[in-house]
């Protein structure tokens, strides 16, 4: 998704890309299908994960991740 | 991985984009670019000037004024300067009034630059600056010819000595060029290389490649005269080929070539240094060189090393090798680690004549292996440990050659050494138009995916439907990754969106989330904020916590590739983290901190593990300022009433916490378990963790608070009949515990007893010195009558009675 810092023009945040990633997702590969068990020829796979660190620092615009375990009274009572 | 836009245009000459446009293109067909620095960002207005004239400075010893020629028909600026090494009929790069550099001799280097403005030095005036390779933001590291203090003396070097007054200092420099730095998976090991890059770029943007054309080398001789070569290992060494060259003669290379050496990083330093680094670059192929005069018997054996066999690399280290790790020999002895370091003994200086060039490919999981093993991490080895295509190699040796002949740094020997046992052949997959869409989810044509496959330099035969892949693309291997191929060019932000479908199911929280949510309202309701330490500990959090030397929350699981020492082990306790987190508060002046965090803890049940630990869901709470050891404990009995653990609970003070107050620590025992503990951390504890005032921690097993929870609820009959209360109020040593006096008023009073109720406690200068006084509301009802005063009073008596022999008295 757009960079939420600079909306897509490039920032330090980004490190100038305009981007960020929000998470990793793709097929799965037959491989894994095989080894579990599952015929890939009949069946596809999706999978992909979110960061949950990561979607509460986009949300809430939080510049630093280590304030999040912190535990700073300050900070989490902001919540 | 760099790349230049330079360089890469050399191989798709059509290329025209902005570094922007270059970067989300490229990064959406799957080859990310993590970023791009335009070289001329900061550099305006410079051109070729030349110093007609030099006089001193009237007012000042160490500044010149020059008269510099800044166009073809003769025109002058004046510039002072205080630079030592300029002279009359110099050509040096001038930046002219209202132009920019990069950075500049009195502040370094800044992100915008400078603006050079005219100006008076001493009086005298200067429209403009005479500029050194640093103000033009790269360093002699990267142009070997410019002065390492002074001014970059352009005509210096023949390659700029014809440069026209008033041209483009920057364009002649090659600073209009873009890097691109990437980030590249380890599966596509041919965009470790320029071709590599390039070859995406065509693909990306649909343009042609045109790659360098590799043509036939050497000389007649034939280099089966000069060296032999034997692989006693060849599993650990799928080819391995070798050329000669003769007549050497190390010059400095050629401009461009050290400017696509320096535009990807690479310092440039001779021409056969030079040339070994392009191919590499260009081929992601690794190349050695060896002085052949300083091989014994002129012979290369490719053999396992001894073990502990001594060996000292030419970066002048003396290593160790051991029995598993591939080492290249001469007749006698070792003269290179196979992929990772050439030898000090073999290595080329400048009176080499005659060298044998090295491009082979190794096991890479052998590579990676040695490499960890001697502490070593060579750009060589990055490349051959992630398994380099043996077919490549023999084109970089040919282009080597090439390159040699090309630069006129030595004669190339007829021939080449080329041990290759078992040929690498390219795959066939048969494709499936069908098949692709349907595991995409698109409706993309043949020819459409035909065209992505050409582009990519894979071979199509639409009769049989297969495609024929290159060795060098070692990553394709079935149907699902020509759908990948077809995918990135198609554009992943191409493919439609769709939502799954399928029989929904009914949603809900599980009765332990269930529970943790209750939990959670009930603490904040107290005020505590939820807070999240790491379920990553440091062992040394034991110490702190004072725990003795067998306690069983010492046992804990080592993480076997830890962040670091402060990380390495999975926590038994999350009271370390509450502390750390109460520390961090105190630390920074927050006062009347309240925290609690739900988190697992892992309990091994053997170490080491012979099976998976027990995750517990531990509720963690702690606390200073406001409030004492009694507010926890309300806490810690509200979460239990709530809960539905209705029964009174009993405090036993033996709790053994050894973080805890001694005398300030009980544990809750609800029907003969163990639901928390709760205390006051001990002072020791608060030193090692500095906090400066009191605090109190309490802990719920919330698997066992869950299995006793119990949301039942049975009418009972509201009372008819009206209760009696008597207020007592009892004085006793200060050890004996509150819930002792509730046990015996409760066991005496019988079933008269509704409730008893502590509602004052008091120690103090009305006491005699260590006696505490407690007064108790008791509250006795019949179900079925008016109770009488005798009835209670005879009640009464029993339960004094029965305090006194326990020397526990009424208040006098």
């Amino acid at each position: 998704m757009y960079c939420f810092k600079c909306g897509g023009k490039g920032c330090r945040f980004c490190k100038g890309e305009g981007w960020v990633e929000i998470l990793g997702c793709g097929m799965v590969h037959p491989h894994v299908l095989e080894m579990s068990g599952i015929d890939p020829e009949e069946y596809t796979g999706f999978a992909f994960g979110v960061g949950l660190e990561r979607i509460a620092l986009f949300k809430y615009e939080i510049d630093d991740m280590r304030l999040l375990y912190e535990n700073d009274t300050r900070f989490l009572k902001q919540f | 991985m760099n790349s230049s836009m330079s360089w890469t245009k050399a191989y798709v000459p059509d290329l025209d984009c902005t570094a922007q446009e270059y970067m989300d293109a490229m990064t959406l067909s799957g080859t990310k670019v993590e970023g791009y620095t335009e070289l001329d960002k900061n550099l305006d207005k410079i051109i070729v000037g030349k110093i007609n004239k030099i006089e001193k400075h009237p007012d000042a010893d160490k500044l010149v004024i020059c008269q510099v020629q800044i166009d073809e028909a003769g025109s002058e600026v004046q510039i002072v300067t205080g630079a030592a090494n300029v002279k009359e009929g110099d050509k040096v790069p001038v930046v002219l009034d209202g132009g920019h550099v990069a950075s500049s001799h009195k502040d370094g280097e800044s992100e915008n630059g400078f603006k050079i403005k005219k100006g008076k030095l001493r009086g005298v005036d200067s429209f403009g600056m005479m500029c050194s390779i640093e103000e033009l933001g790269s360093n002699c590291d990267m142009y070997p010819d410019a002065a390492e203090d002074g001014i970059y003396i352009l005509s210096d070097n023949p390659e700029y000595a014809d440069a026209p007054v008033g041209s483009d200092a920057v364009e002649l420099l090659g600073l209009h060029d873009v890097v691109f730095e990437y980030e590249v998976t380890s599966n596509r090991v041919d965009c470790f290389g320029q071709i590599g890059i390039a070859r995406e770029v065509a693909a990306t943007f649909r343009k042609d490649l045109v790659l360098p054309e590799v043509t036939v080398t050497g000389n007649g001789e034939d280099i089966n005269d000069y060296v032999s070569v034997e692989v006693q290992a060849p599993e650990l060494c799928s080819r391995y080929t070798a050329r000669v060259v003769k007549n050497i003669k190390i010059a400095p290379s050629p401009e461009w070539m050290q400017r696509r050496l320096a535009s990807v990083g690479i310092r440039p330093i001779n021409n056969i240094v030079d040339i070994t680094n392009y191919v590499m670059e260009e081929y992601a192929q690794p190349m050695h060189a060896y002085d052949l005069d300083k091989l014994a018997d002129h012979k290369i054996i490719v053999r396992k090393a001894k073990k502990d066999e001594p060996f000292m690399t030419l970066d002048g280290q003396e290593r160790v090798l051991d029995d598993t790790m591939l080492v290249i020999c001469d007749g006698e002895k070792p003269v290179g680690v196979a992929g990772i370091m050439g030898g000090e003994n073999s290595k080329i200086t400048d009176d080499v004549t005659t060298m044998l060039f090295e491009a082979a490919t190794f096991d890479g999981t052998n590579i990676r292996k040695s490499g960890k093993k001697l502490g070593m991490r060579t750009d060589a080895q990055a490349k051959f440990e992630k398994g380099l295509d043996p077919n490549n190699a023999i084109d970089a040796m040919n282009r080597a050659c090439q390159l040699i002949e090309e630069l006129g740094a030595g004669e190339v020997v007829g021939g080449v050494v080329d041990v290759y046992p078992v040929k690498k052949e390219p795959i066939t997959i048969t494709y499936n138009v069908d098949k692709i869409n349907a595991l995409l989810g698109t409706d993309i044509d043949e020819d459409t995916m035909v065209a992505y496959f050409e582009k990519l330099e894979l071979t199509v035969d639409r009769e049989k439907k297969e495609v024929l892949v290159p060795t060098w693309r070692q990553d394709l291997e079935r149907l699902a990754d020509l759908a990948e191929e077809v995918a990135r060019f198609f554009g992943y932000d191409n493919i439609p969106m769709t939502l799954p479908s399928g029989s929904a199911t009914a949603g809900g929280l599980s009765e332990k989330m269930q529970h943790e949510n209750m939990a959670r309202d009930i603490v904040e309701a107290y005020g505590f904020m939820e807070g999240m330490t790491f379920s990553f500990e440091s062992p040394k959090v034991y110490d702190k916590l004072l725990l003795p030397a067998d306690d069983v929350l010492r046992k804990s699981i080592a993480i076997m590739n830890p962040l670091g020492e402060d990380y390495s082990v999975m926590r038994t306790s999350a009271v370390g983290g509450m502390l750390t987190s109460l520390a961090t508060n105190y630390n920074r002046r927050n006062q009347n901190v309240r925290l609690y965090e739900l988190a697992n803890v892992y309990l091994p049940k053997a170490l080491p593990l012979t099976e998976l630990p027990q995750e517990q869901m531990q509720l963690t709470l702690g606390m200073y300022g406001e409030g004492d050891f009694f507010t926890m404990k309300g806490v810690v009995e509200s979460l239990m009433q709530r809960m539905g653990l209705k029964k009174a609970a009993q405090y036993d003070p033996k709790a053994g916490k050894s973080f805890l107050h001694p005398g300030r620590q009980a544990k809750v025992i609800y029907e003969g378990c163990e639901v928390a503990y709760l205390g006051e951390v001990h002072p020791e504890v608060l030193d090692n963790f500095s906090i400066g005032q009191k605090a109190y921690i309490a802990v719920v097993n919330m698997k066992q608070l869950s299995e006793l929870a119990n949301f039942d609820v049975k009418y009972v009959g509201i009372p008819k009949f009206p209760a009696m209360t008597r207020d007592i109020s009892l004085t006793m040593k200060k050890e004996v515990l509150a819930g002792d006096i509730e046990e015996t008023i409760r066991t005496k009073g019988g079933k008269l007893i509704e409730s008893v109720t502590l509602f004052d406690i008091y120690e103090g200068a009305q006491l005699t010195q260590g006696y505490k006084s407690m007064a108790y509301k008791i509250v006795f009802r019949a179900p079925n009558r008016t109770l009488k005063d005798e009835e209670v009073g005879k009640a009464m008596d029993k339960i004094i009675r029965a305090l006194e022999e326990k020397d526990i008295v009424l208040r006098s």
